[in-house]
């Protein structure tokens, strides 16, 4: 596996040539300062560019191509990363030894006109479409409920701080919707062209001279790379006291969230220490909550913590019966004490270690973890996979129990029904 | 050892049946580091009702018992269960029940012989306890009341048991939590005394290892066991109509628009002189060719504004039906659902659409060997569904030709049907 990186004027295109897979992938980012205000616009975008172009005016007669060029796989999405907002496109298609010559050419062709080639006409974009999306929008929108698990998580993050981009909703709002129109929906892509950091990168058995040459020729932005900073959110002052939240909805399982947020960490303790402390307490079915929680008590199927690093937070979440939540509220307190105390096994920090070290072990299987690995390399000026693991390898309990002590429980959100 | 290459992607497949019956399929890929590994008894929800070995009379046991039986197979004696063994190599282990088949499995770069053989040791072992039992009971409940709030769930389970009048295909995976309750430590040993036998089993190994080595290291573990000689596992056989056992239930639900599902019960009796695995291709063809995103159907029912979001598609079979299900959201059902209606009164497919969907399945069958998970997967489908894996898949696409297609559509009774509606709650 090569890694080679390419600069230029506009963008960065990184090539990591393998031969291992039999697919070509193309990730596309296009990165600016997240506004909550322009969430549901660049959504708006991420999904009309893939509903119709100049060539392929409908979503029909796009598939129909795309099923005819051996089905290449074209997503897109607008996600947060820490304060940046991140509009990605991405394509992954076979190799053109697997199906036809010349495939190569005319997948990436088929994905850049979506980028490039838009469904325009005098500076609007085409009506129809635009109509089909904006429904599609409003009901993901107006759907945030149907899934009560990342709702209840939403409704956690909302309460640890409105205002922050950490409890900023990522299908976007109602009101901004409305405020779209098809021509200011164009000026909008005008000005991501023109004003958005780019970074492009490539997995696959490639030419690296022949792929940067043609990318370089067909990858029409005009965008000057600026230093954007860090995308990590620091907290400014954390509360005294837990906040306590319990809302009713029409459930059956009450969903009990615990959000804490942490402070002054160092980046090696952010990067390197986090994930353990994360592991231990609830990352894994050997954790102390799985076993505490669910194996001894039987109270719940699932309760996880999960690390949200570039935002400084902690979460744990979990499915319960309403009248337990005082009591997985103190287990989990408990075994957040232990940790602050030093009650942590050297077995438990091993299994943790691991866990962290297998899975930077595997990252080279999957093109989509080599990209997130190198994406987030580049964003936050990380270190490389095997300085990573020679990190992690040296990471002590004292390391632990010292980052133990920065992490406070914020907020606890019950979500539950009328009588569960 | 059978060893086959497999065409096109040039990779290989080894085969080989144990002396005791357990069936082992192995596809190496070197190129990665993980190696994933199932073992999976032919045995899920849906056989509830049948002669327990060492006994001569048909019993029924409560739904819901084989997903029960899987949450205990994590239970060992000595005190150190599966998930401690794996977790000090780094290993992930899980499990999972379907209506057909369970399967354990893990997946991990390191320790690699210790762990299938500890996943053939775990399995083939149960320990049961009184205590263990019930203590089971109250996560297997927050478990079902997880999935009563997924309305994607619920209309899944609603639609197959308003489909199916006897065949137990219709009740959910995991039970209710009242049948749950009532399940007890002597009816899990007789479920896994029955089903958990090495001919009824077969284990699944993809990704990085050495299928030489591996084999000798299960047989040799294989060998050291005993296992009883057991008799053909009788299932209670349902003669099921062709009708569906209600056609029409909504509900309410915390839901902001109507979703629906619109099931199709269709007797496949008709459709002979074709390999089973072969008529699934073209019925999964025909169906993406009427509802995908590429059909017709589907651009007008979005520009009419009938449909909000892509028809999902899922099929499930039973040794005498396919039960196809579309799923999708809507604020018009009534109107939806005629269209609909009209639209299976008279279907045909064209060249076009066949040769374009036998390219999509070629391309999705290559890429399979990418992901040593979903190649995994995929032959434990082919197993379940057609009692063999024999990685021929992109040879059998290329026969496939319009001439075939249309003798199918001509067979296919598509008006027993039956839908399922979750509707936003009303009183808000």
């Amino acid at each position: 596996m090569e890694y080679i990186k390419k600069e230029f004027a506009a963008y960065n295109i990184h090539i990591i040539k393998t031969d291992i897979f039999k697919t070509i992938t193309i990730d596309v980012n296009f990165l600016r300062h997240v506004k909550k205000e322009e969430i549901t616009i660049r959504n708006f975008l991420s999904e009309i560019l893939l509903q119709s172009n100049k060539n392929f005016t409908t979503k029909r007669s796009l598939a129909i191509q795309a099923n005819n060029l051996y089905n290449p796989i074209v997503m897109s999405s607008n996600g947060r990363i820490g304060s940046f907002s991140n509009l990605s496109f991405s394509t992954q298609f076979l190799n053109e030894k697997y199906t036809e010559e010349g495939m190569n050419e005319k997948s990436i062709n088929f994905f850049l006109d979506l980028l490039f080639n838009p469904n325009v006409e005098n500076d609007n974009f085409d009506l129809k479409s635009f109509n089909i999306v904006k429904e599609f929008i409003k009901n993901e929108i107006k759907s945030i409920k149907d899934n009560t698990t990342k709702y209840g998580l939403i409704r956690l993050l909302e309460n640890m701080g409105k205002d922050e981009p950490f409890s900023y909703r990522g299908y976007g709002y109602l009101e901004d919707l409305d405020n779209i129109t098809t021509d200011n929906l164009y000026e909008y892509y005008k000005d991501i062209l023109r004003s958005d950091k780019v970074e492009i990168f490539v997995v696959g058995d490639v030419e690296e001279e022949q792929i940067i040459e043609y990318l370089s020729q067909n990858f029409k932005v005009n965008t000057v790379k600026k230093d954007m900073g860090s995308p990590i959110i620091e907290h400014e002052k954390l509360r005294g006291r837990i906040n306590k939240i319990d809302e009713k909805e029409n459930i059956i399982q009450a969903k009990f969230n615990i959000g804490c947020k942490l402070k002054n960490l160092s980046e090696y303790e952010r990067r390197y220490v986090l994930p353990f402390y994360s592991e231990i307490l609830g990352g894994s079915s050997s954790s102390k909550l799985f076993t505490n929680v669910r194996e001894k008590n039987s109270l719940a199927y699932y309760i996880t913590s999960m690390v949200k690093q570039y935002d400084n937070i902690l979460m744990i979440y979990s499915g319960i019966n309403r009248d337990d939540s005082e009591k997985v509220l103190s287990l989990v307190k408990k075994d957040m004490a232990n940790m602050k105390k030093g009650n942590i096994e050297d077995n438990e920090i091993e299994v943790a270690r691991k866990n962290i070290l297998t899975s930077l072990d595997t990252i080279t299987d999957s093109p989509s973890r080599i990209i997130s690995a190198y994406f987030s390399k580049e964003l936050s000026n990380g270190d490389d996979i095997e300085t990573r693991k020679e990190k992690f390898k040296k990471v002590t309990k004292d390391d632990i129990v010292d980052l133990a002590k920065k992490i406070k429980i914020d907020t606890v959100y019950l979500m539950h029904g009328e009588d569960n | 050892m059978e060893e086959r290459i497999i065409d096109i992607v040039d990779e290989k497949l080894y085969y080989k049946k144990l002396d005791n019956g357990l069936e082992v399929y192995m596809v190496p890929n070197t190129n990665v580091k993980n190696t994933y590994a199932t073992f999976t008894t032919k045995y899920g929800s849906m056989h509830d009702e049948f002669v327990p070995i060492g006994e001569n009379k048909m019993i029924s046991v409560p739904k819901g018992i084989a997903h029960f039986l899987e949450h205990k197979m994590f239970e060992m004696e000595d005190g150190i269960d599966p998930f401690t063994f794996y977790s000090k190599s780094g290993t992930d282990a899980n499990a999972h029940t379907t209506l057909q088949n369970t399967t354990y499995e893990f997946a991990g770069p390191n320790n690699f012989l210790d762990n299938i053989c500890y996943l053939l040791d775990y399995v083939q072992t149960l320990y049961l306890t009184d205590e263990n039992v019930e203590k089971e009971k109250g996560i297997i409940e927050q478990e079902l009341r997880m999935y009563m709030d997924d309305p994607i769930w619920v209309m899944y389970d609603g639609v197959r048991n308003n489909a199916f009048n006897k065949h137990p295909i219709k009740y959910p995976i995991g039970g209710t939590i009242k049948s749950v309750y009532q399940i007890t430590k002597k009816d899990l040993k007789k479920c896994y005394n029955t089903f958990y036998h090495p001919s009824n089993m077969f284990l699944v190994i993809t990704g990085n290892f050495d299928p030489e080595i591996t084999i000798n290291v299960i047989e040799k573990n294989q060998n050291s066991k005993k296992f009883k000689e057991v008799p053909q596992i009788k299932i209670k056989d349902y003669k099921e109509s062709d009708k569906v056992a209600k056609t029409y239930e909504e509900i309410e639900k915390n839901v902001e628009t109507n979703k629906f599902a619109y099931g199709i019960k269709i007797n496949l009796g008709k459709i002979i002189n074709m390999s089973e695995k072969k008529r699934n291709y073209y019925l999964s063809i025909i169906f993406e060719s009427l509802f995908g995103m590429t059909s017709e159907f589907y651009e007008k029912m979005i520009e009419k504004n009938y449909i909000l979001s892509p028809i999902e598609i899922d099929k499930v079979y039973t040794n005498t039906h396919l039960f196809v299900t579309l799923l999708s959201e809507t604020l018009f059902p009534k109107e939806l659902f005629a269209e609909i209606d009209n639209l299976l009164k008279n279907i045909d497919i064209s060249l076009d659409d066949l040769e374009m969907h036998k390219k999509v399945l070629i391309s999705s069958e290559i890429k399979l060997y990418d992901n040593i998970i979903a190649l995994n997967d995929s032959i434990v489908n082919n197993v379940i569904k057609y009692g063999r894996y024999d990685a021929n898949t992109i040879n059998l696409v290329r026969t496939m030709n319009l001439d075939e297609a249309r003798r199918i559509i001509k067979r296919l009774d598509l008006s027993n049907r039956t839908l399922f509606v979750v509707k936003p709650l009303t009183n808000q």
